[in-house]
């Protein structure tokens, strides 16, 4: 029973891009969908989930300094932690290394990129850290958390929510239509 | 007959949705001569005989599943495999003369595309895990792998990983890149 409901939920249409914005990213530009908590990481839980998809925006960007961690390759879609994903990709999986509330961050909820433990491990960079990626075709950007991690090497995996707030459509087979690319910087 | 399907397939259902809780158990590896300790707990650190650490190699273990480490014969390296659901990374601690330093294999040790090709496989990379075999002599440690591409394709790999005795330089993460190295990567 579970099972019918589970693949009866599935969407296989090319998913359609949201909101995003054009040109040099301002604080603003860079805000997509409601804010979901402050400095989510790992199982830190969200008190106030409503509105869009996303991890929100950083409330404060001009402490970052440089980025850690700086990729800008082909874009791939990472649909881990998004149950009805599950019968059409072939590269699902059900966990994602951060977490939300114990469960996996879900591809199609929340903003979130890749990076391998390689890179993390040489840039500093942790789990639940904020990045910036940023659609290099049409300047689209969003804020974005690193949740998951991946095969040394990989660059430009994205969540689907993030793929979607950059404008770059995709299969339900997680492949993207035509070849987009991402810059993706790790704060 | 249905009793059983149902079960099947809320077992598939339920395995294929099991939270990714990590299986990190505390425990701490010695080296053969007693003189340090590789401790697992909420990071990977080195310490020495009396308990307190001399090296962090990983502070922070969130979404880590597994740890592997092995101590060199001579006890003056440790490599680590810090492994995630998706992915696994090679450290390593070492000590000379001024104490402990901790070292990083990059990424670009890994030829992905070249083992892809011996082994004729093709797609997208989707994850990757290795282990840590024996010790040939106190620098160099054999290592094998796989690699799981799209459609379940599997790569089975090996390599050696050797202490160059060069020189590294030190990344942003306070690693020294360039000490370790991969060499002799193979299908198996």
């Amino acid at each position: 029973m579970l099972l019918i409901a589970s693949i009866s939920g599935c969407d296989d249409s090319i998913s359609s891009p949201s909101g995003g914005a054009s040109g040099t990213p301002t604080q603003n530009d860079l805000t997509q969908g409601q804010q979901i908590g402050n400095a989510v990481s790992g199982n830190q839980s969200f008190d106030n989930a409503s509105g869009g998809p996303g991890f929100g925006s950083p409330q404060d960007t001009s402490q970052f300094g440089a980025a850690s961690f700086t990729s800008d390759s082909l874009a791939k879609i990472d649909t881990d932690g998004d149950p009805s994903e599950q019968w059409y990709d072939k590269t699902w999986n059900a966990q994602t290394s951060g977490q939300i509330d114990g469960q996996p961050v879900n591809s199609a909820d929340y903003a979130y990129v890749v990076m391998s433990q390689g890179q993390m491990a040489a840039s500093g960079a942790q789990i639940g850290d904020w990045a910036l990626v940023t659609n290099n075709e049409t300047g689209q950007s969003m804020w974005a958390r690193v949740e998951d991690v991946g095969p040394p090497g990989g660059t430009g995996e994205i969540s689907e929510a993030c793929a979607t707030g950059v404008g770059i459509q995709f299969q339900s087979n997680s492949n993207t239509i035509g070849n987009p690319s991402v810059t993706v910087q790790v704060y | 007959m249905r009793i059983s399907l149902i079960s099947v397939l809320t077992t598939a259902f339920i395995s294929n949705f099991a939270w990714a809780e990590s299986t990190l158990e505390p425990k701490q590896i010695p080296a053969p001569d007693g003189s340090y300790s590789l401790e697992i707990s909420d990071a990977v650190r080195v310490v020495n005989s009396g308990g307190s650490p001399s090296l962090t190699l990983a502070s922070n273990l969130e979404g880590v599943q597994r740890v592997d480490a092995k101590w060199s014969p001579d006890s003056r390296r440790v490599v680590v495999v810090i492994g995630y659901t998706r992915g696994s990374g090679v450290e390593a601690a070492y000590l000379d003369g001024s104490g402990w330093h901790k070292a990083l294999q990059p990424d670009t040790d890994l030829p992905t595309d070249a083992l892809a090709r011996q082994a004729g496989v093709s797609g997208r990379l989707v994850s990757q895990s290795c282990s840590l075999a024996d010790w040939l002599d106190s620098r160099r440690i054999r290592v094998t792998g796989e690699l799981i591409f799209s459609g379940q394709k599997k790569v089975h790999y090996g390599y050696t990983l050797v202490f160059t005795g060069e020189p590294g330089h030190l990344d942003r993460g306070g690693f020294e890149e360039g000490v370790i190295k991969g060499v002799e990567y193979h299908v198996r």
